[in-house]
């Protein structure tokens, strides 16, 4: 009998169906949780198509496709000429392969097992897929982490709400949506895992899961530069134990096994390499090693040694270990053997240290300090949450508390400073949100009492309900609304590929403006295969990625000089470009101009960054000064300064612009500024001829002119033609007038 | 085939048994490749009956024969279809190919036969000059000859020159011209009267044919067709890719964006496609897409009874667009039921462009798993047939069957012709998919069952409480 009736006629139920009734509920929690992680994400796919966003994402999916049709070490061997033309990039060398295996692992077990699916699909949707995996993961830590915490009754309602935060925030969804397959997509999923599996081996001091943390640690190594995060909490987790005297040998088990095994497995990643063991970023976790070490040892003489005698020796070793060590670190780095720190590193301690110094980082939007909106924006009601989960970490200080404390505070700096990198805030802020709401469940959403006739009734047992059923309704208020807010996020800010760019008709009804693949694919289709097309280097993966065709930058920007010779070319004035174009063998020169459409994120406005970067390395030759007015004004109409007006950029840009107009004044929809009809008319072009424009005028494709056959100058040819034509035009322009008198 | 190896090898004088008495020849350049239409009329002045008569048709047009169709219409026989066969004529001109077709019954001297010779052929329309301004009208010259040519004595002629807009007729030829043509235009058309007297065999006179045209030119270098048949799903689905090039007049310069846009040359009419017409099948289509390599191009509508497909960007002469377009059909509409487990599958040959030359076509039909093949019927010939297997979704054993058959230059005209597949599939094959992965899935959760069982901890095993 499953159930029966007792004599006080209350209904008993079987122990085992209550155990199987409560998995099926957590098991149908767990599938629409899954399920909201997942279809919030697909957006874009039913909105667009399913198709690879924005930029990285596509050279992710190009190597990905150059895996899946070779062999592994082909791929680690991969040296790609169709980039950074002349010098070519060793892919297969400075890459995370983690993405890329992941998805070819995928595809060809999907193979296997009868489901062919194309590269594609699995690129695009990998990103949910491991959301759902994410939140699964975000259980289980604050399922770990919630046992500790004090006056926590349901834990596991804390769990589940964290989990359900973290299948639906912003801030995740933000890199995660169906289509952005970058590196961040699977990186979370790990960082959530290995931060689960380093609670519970802390907990236990088990060898295993201190493997299994070390063996997630090697696939996020694979995976994400931001490994160095995970590198850099454990020791400082480590390190604030230490320092809390909480000391003990299951903290040295995990620790040394995750370091040990951990550094030795990332050291087999290409790009990793020698890392670990000499960047300046993995020294700490190097100094929590030596450190523990260290303090097993004093423990051990703590034992036998008399306090006094103990006391003498810790300060003596100390400080001749803590000397020896910063002497050596120092001098390491002095000569060479330590890499120093690299720009990044500097840049998150300073903001507008990239904006002086390395110009190429600060162009990166999301390299940008986070305005206060963002977050809200991104986190919704967890941010007022967030704190309060924190706090009640600090009320218990168990070990994993402190690894939630320590988490928040760098996750908080650090998302601070860069916008991109509320992406690891929002893990944390769910875990915290997820605490919060199960304690408040445990004190406010506890009913018992009124059903319970056998509890007495105490007076302001009416207040009681009355303020439980207050909070309990407005925390179903701010679910309601948290839901509501994440679905609107995602679906208005989050859910663009930004290669098709939606938009509304004069009578409201969407449309979609296809501009970027219209002129990519005319690339493909109509140039010759080996074509060489210079373009900023935002636009180099896109074109290597849909156009197939090779590029001199592109988004990974690990060589400043070339992208300052690239911008050297946009930025200066057409003779000298000629030479720059000539030299480096450009065929196809692309630019991005949103002037007719409005659209703002052009070449133009991103000029000043060419020039930045260009002045970077030839401060004589470029000037940003000379760019803007006197009056400090970036203009580009006819008040454009002479720096402006000749450079090839604003040329290619604004070439024929005024024809559109036909007559009247060119109208710039992006800067809001107006050509004059007859300065519009002169804006010429020498050295490049236009082959394409698309539909919308976004994207222009300008071809390199052969050289003159005789020998002679373009540039000069295209004065004389414009001479002999002004002549002509105004003779024509006085014959033409007495026609015009007879007919007034 | 020996035949036509003796034939070749001995190069042969075409005896003179036929004068021609009049020679009807239209010439039709409405679509992007020329049709030919040459009505003969021949006796047999010799003295004994004959059952040969030999064409004769230039080179170029050879080379790029589509099809070539000659009709017996008179005397009427039960075999109106002839067969051509290629000959080497000793005294013949070498831009020229000669056809020896068998007439069904000899003819009796002094009585007549009348024929019609249909030809089809591609690249014989050309843009000049190669390239030219946007704005400019496009002119197309056609190459062909001014008198047939014939190893026959000619005695009445007359030429039409169907949908040549604005045309004008060159000719350098320094031979004399046999008879005198009166040519004039009927509206699009040019048409010469009738006019007696005597072209000699092989008379060899070229004649330029300049027109103007607004159409582009399409051709396609491949067509890959692909028919997936499916019994479960009663669907039968096709997708084709084309590889399209247009063969009209190139832009001199490069492509003008705001000219094209002032001139409202995307409303127009012009030699650049700024849509793709694909004519559908009258049976019912679901689920239509339109995609290329770069992914889904979300302008494409139906118009009644063709999908109007625009490419992401006006393709002028000498451009290039690669395009994939598919659908679903019912397979009910398609499929005929034969005895012992026997099917028959009749599909199109083509559905495809409104006006098309195609160069390869890859024609595909994939029975499902387990479906034995069993022949096929094509009205004409084909390049090659091969018998493959192609993995698909939730294939276990070998794979799809994959039929293909190749064909070489082809016409938008031809695309009515049925193709009949007949292929053998059993109600155990047809069961047999969803029974074995079924029993994989089983499997699959059965032994994670078992795993989840299994106690892999080195800790000693607690007691039980």
């Amino acid at each position: 009998m499953l159930y029966s009736v007792d004599k006080e006629g209350y209904v008993r139920v079987d122990s085992s169906l209550l155990v199987a009734f409560k998995l099926l509920l957590e098991t149908a929690i767990f599938v629409s949780i899954s399920f909201a992680a997942i279809s919030s994400r697909l957006f874009s796919v039913i909105r667009f198509e399913s198709i690879i966003h924005e930029f990285d994402p596509w050279f992710n999916f190009r190597a990905t496709k150059y895996l899946v049709s070779h062999s592994f070490y082909q791929f680690l061997n991969w040296f790609d000429d169709k980039t950074w033309y002349p010098l070519g990039r060793v892919t297969g060398g400075t890459l995370y392969p983690g993405l890329m295996v992941t998805s070819s692992v995928l595809y060809h077990f999907l193979h296997k097992i009868g489901l062919p699916i194309d590269v594609r699909n699995i690129c695009v949707l990998l990103a949910p897929a491991f959301s759902s995996i994410t939140s699964l993961a975000t259980f289980l830590l604050t399922w770990e982490i919630s046992d500790t915490v004090k006056g926590l009754r349901y834990r596991k309602t804390s769990a589940f709400f964290a989990a359900f935060f973290m299948s639906i925030v912003p801030g995740y969804i933000s890199r995660s949506v169906a289509g952005s397959y970058d590196n961040e997509a699977i990186a979370i999923t790990l960082l959530m895992v290995t931060f689960y599996l380093w609670i519970k081996s802390v907990r236990l001091g088990s060898v295993f899961y201190a493997s299994l943390t070390a063996i997630t640690y090697f696939y996020m190594v694979s995976a994400w530069g931001g490994y160095v995060f995970i590198t850099n909490m454990i020791p400082l987790h480590v390190f604030i134990l230490l320092l809390m005297g909480r000391f003990n040998y299951k903290l040295y088990t995990s620790y040394c096994t995750w370091y040990v095994l951990g550094t030795v497995m990332s050291m087999q990643i290409p790009f990793v390499g020698f890392l670990p063991i000499r960047s300046n970023d993995h020294m700490s976790a190097l100094g929590v090693f030596g450190l523990l070490q260290f303090v097993l040892v004093a423990n051990y003489l703590k034992r036998i040694l008399s306090p006094e005698k103990f006391h003498r020796l810790m300060i003596a070793s100390g400080s001749i270990v803590l000397t020896l060590g910063i002497a050596g670190l120092v001098l390491a780095t002095k000569i060479g053997i330590i890499a120093p720190w690299t720009g990044r590193f500097y840049s998150l301690w300073d903001t507008s240290y990239a904006k002086i110094h390395i110009p190429i980082i600060a162009s990166v939007s999301e390299h940008q300090p986070t305005p206060w909106a963002s977050f809200f924006f991104d986190m919704n009601f967890l941010v007022w949450l967030f704190p309060v989960g924190v706090f009640i970490c600090f009320q218990d200080l168990s070990d994993e508390a402190v690894f939630i404390i320590v988490y928040s505070v760098l996750a908080s700096y650090f998302s601070g400073v860069m916008i991109r990198l509320i992406l690891t805030l929002s893990p944390v802020v769910c875990v915290c949100g997820g605490l919060t709401v199960g304690k408040l469940c445990s004190i406010y959403m506890d009913f018992k009492d009124i059903f319970n006739s056998k509890a007495q009734k105490v007076s302001g047992a009416i207040f009681d309900t009355f303020s439980k059923l207050l909070v309990t309704s407005s925390l179903i208020f701010y679910l309601y609304y948290y839901v509501y807010h994440c679905t609107w996020v995602t679906s208005n800010a989050y859910s663009s590929p930004s290669v098709v760019l939606a938009s509304r008709n004069p009578d409201g009804s969407s449309t979609i403006i296809d501009d970027f693949r219209e002129a990519y694919y005319w690339l493909r289709m109509n140039t010759a295969d080996d074509s060489k097309v210079m373009a900023w280097w935002d636009y180099g993966y896109q074109i290597g990625g849909m156009a197939d065709r090779t590029t001199f930058v592109d988004n990974n920007t690990w060589n400043n000089t070339h992208i300052a010779t690239v911008g050297k070319a946009m930025a200066v004035d057409e003779r000298q470009s000629e030479v720059i174009m000539r030299r480096l063998g450009v065929d196809y020169v692309l630019v991005i101009f949103g002037g007719v459409l409005g659209y703002s994120g052009d070449d133009i406005n991103k000029f000043l960054w060419m020039v930045r970067i260009s002045e970077g390395i030839w401060p004589d030759e470029v000037s940003e000064r000379n760019y803007f007015t006197p009056g400090g004004a970036y203009r580009v109409d006819d008040l454009a300064t002479p720096a402006m007006k000749n450079s090839l950029m604003y040329k290619m840009s604004y070439y024929r612009f005024g024809d559109l107009f036909q007559g009247r004044d060119a109208m710039d929809r992006v800067r809001q500024q107006r050509l004059s009809a007859q300065y519009a008319e002169h804006i010429n072009l020498d050295v490049l001829e236009e082959v394409f424009t698309s539909e919308n005028w976004i994207v222009r494709i300008y071809k390199l002119k052969d050289q003159d056959t005789f020998g002679r100058d373009l540039i000069d040819l295209g004065e004389q033609k414009r001479h002999q034509l002004g002549k002509k035009a105004l003779r024509k322009k006085t014959r033409s007038k007495p026609e015009l008198d007879i007919r007034i | 085939m020996l035949v036509c190896l003796v034939l070749a090898a001995s190069a042969l004088q075409v005896p003179a048994h036929w004068e021609i008495i009049n020679f009807e020849r239209a010439l039709d350049a409405s679509k992007s490749y020329l049709k030919m239409r040459h009505d003969v009329t021949a006796t047999n002045i010799g003295t004994e009956p004959v059952d040969e008569f030999v064409i004769a048709i230039p080179k170029e047009v050879d080379e790029n024969r589509v099809i070539m169709i000659p009709i017996l219409r008179s005397p009427k026989t039960d075999r109106a279809f002839l067969e051509a066969q290629k000959i080497e004529v000793e005294d013949g001109l070498d831009d020229v190919v000669y056809y020896v077709m068998s007439l069904p019954v000899p003819i009796s001297p002094k009585s007549t036969i009348s024929l019609s010779i249909s030809i089809i052929a591609t690249h014989q329309l050309k843009p000049v000059p190669e390239s030219a301004p946007m704005r400019d009208i496009q002119a197309l010259s056609l190459k062909t000859l001014k008198y047939p040519i014939s190893p026959y004595v000619i005695r009445k002629y007359a030429l039409a020159l169907m949908n040549v807009a604005n045309g004008e007729l060159k000719s350098d030829s320094k031979e004399i011209e046999p008879i005198v043509l009166d040519f004039h235009n009927e509206g699009k058309n040019i048409i010469s009267d009738p006019g007696q007297g005597t072209i000699k065999p092989n008379t060899y006179i070229p004649l330029n044919v300049y027109f103007t045209s607004t159409e582009p030119l399409p051709y396609v270098t491949l067509l890959q067709r692909d028919y997936w048949v499916s019994h479960w799903g009663n669907t039968l689905q096709l997708e084709e890719y084309y590889e399209l090039t247009n063969n009209a007049v190139k832009l001199d310069s490069g492509f003008n964006r705001a000219d094209w846009i002032n001139q409202r040359l995307g409303y127009k009419i012009t030699p650049a496609m700024t849509s793709i017409q694909i004519l559908l099948p009258e049976q019912q289509i679901s689920d239509a897409y339109f995609t290329d390599k770069v992914g889904n191009v979300s302008t494409s509508q139906f118009v009644a009874d063709r999908m109007v497909l625009k490419p992401r960007f006006p393709i002028f002469g000498g451009w290039h667009y690669n395009f994939t377009v598919g659908w679903n059909h019912k397979l009910s509409d398609f499929l005929k039921k034969g005895p012992k487990d026997e099917y028959i599958l009749k599909v199109k040959l083509m559905d495809g462009l409104h006006d098309a030359s195609y160069e390869k076509l890859n024609f595909s039909v994939y029975l499902p798993e387990g479906a034995e093949y069993i022949s096929t019927f094509i009205p004409f010939k084909h390049e090659g047939l091969s018998i493959e297997h192609s993995y698909s979704y939730l294939d276990i054993e070998n794979g799809h069957t994959k039929i293909t058959l190749t064909f070489n230059n082809l016409v938008d005209e031809l695309k009515d012709a049925d193709v009949y597949v007949r292929y053998k599939y059993s109600f155990a094959s047809l069961i047999r998919k969803p029974l074995i992965t079924s029993l994989y899935v089983f499997i699959t959760l059965l032994t994670l069952y078992v795993l989840m069982k299994v106690n892999l901890s080195i800790r000693p095993a607690r007691k039980i409480d």
